[in-house]
């Protein structure tokens, strides 16, 4: 039950980072184009369940430092292969055109960059709260 | 709630008689913590063997098939094994925070968020220890959130 809704929560952040982010780059990108086809919004909601499905590699079990870090790197080049696999099959960008794809490897650098900040920031009300009562717990004693 | 003292008869064993409506969590913690005070546990060291009381008890680590027991500035060893000292200290004031170690938490002076969704410890007598991503619910728990 934790995993789902652990996965929701990514899924749910990821969707409102990147619709940022594809506002970032429509603006940059295409500027010209007048007309935006409904279809986008679809796409990028697929794009990031796909990009939040991978989430679950994590195992509920102990994780040493190391091996936490082989599967952030896995989880990362994910990301990077469902986004850039979706921009090409859903002309987000041209492949020939060297500075749209450099901007949506940014662009993912810089989303996968502020899920990961979320994820230990909303964990230190939690944690200062922990220290509050273990604070009462001690004058207690 | 009413607090009543008597006195022992004499040959009489001392008890405590708790009588409620239900038992809760907070009951039950408090009934362990009882349980706990009159349980001791027997470690080595230096060839000597030692009786230790719960509360004096910093966390146990299981190392190499081997069981320590660290206290304030002291480190002894136990031929407990981790899961048979789970069973008899972890409903009052220890909790497992790892697959090695189980931790006392009145012991803990703070709590630091750590890599990976999990939390470092600091210890009254200076150390540190780190508790797991999937223990971290069960201390929240037992602190009550």
């Amino acid at each position: 039950m934790k995993r789902i809704h652990d996965t929701l929560l990514t899924f749910m952040c990821v969707t409102t980072l990147v619709t940022l982010g594809s506002a970032i780059y429509i603006s940059i990108f295409w500027k010209d184009a007048t007309v935006l086809d409904v279809n986008i919004l679809w796409q990028i909601l697929t794009t990031g369940l796909l990009t939040s499905l991978g989430h679950l590699i994590y195992p509920q079990k102990e994780l040493s430092v190391k091996r936490h870090l082989f599967l952030l790197t896995i989880y990362y080049l994910y990301v990077n292969i469902v986004v850039l696999v979706s921009g090409f099959y859903y002309d987000w960008f041209h492949i020939d055109q060297w500075k749209m794809v450099a901007g949506m490897v940014i662009l993912i650098a810089v989303i996968y960059a502020m899920i990961t900040a979320f994820n230990v920031l909303r964990f230190i009300p939690v944690v200062n709260k922990m220290n509050q009562i273990l604070k009462e717990r001690n004058k207690e004693e | 709630m009413k607090v009543i003292i008597e006195d022992l008869k004499p040959g009489e064993e001392e008890y405590i008689l708790i009588k409620c409506k239900e038992m809760d969590a907070s009951l039950l913690h408090l009934i362990n913590r009882f349980r706990q005070e009159n349980l001791k546990l027997t470690a080595m060291k230096g060839g000597s063997v030692y009786r230790l009381e719960p509360k004096e008890i910093y966390y146990f680590e299981s190392m190499e098939n081997k069981t320590f027991v660290y206290t304030q500035s002291q480190v002894y060893e136990t031929k407990l094994k981790l899961y048979e000292i789970e069973k008899d200290f972890c409903e009052g004031d220890f909790l497992r925070i790892s697959k090695s170690i189980i931790l006392n938490i009145n012991k803990i002076k703070s709590l630091k968020p750590a890599f990976s969704s999990r939390l470092e410890a600091f210890l009254k007598n200076g150390e540190k220890v780190i508790i797991s991503r999937q223990y971290v619910a069960k201390l929240k728990e037992v602190l009550g959130l």
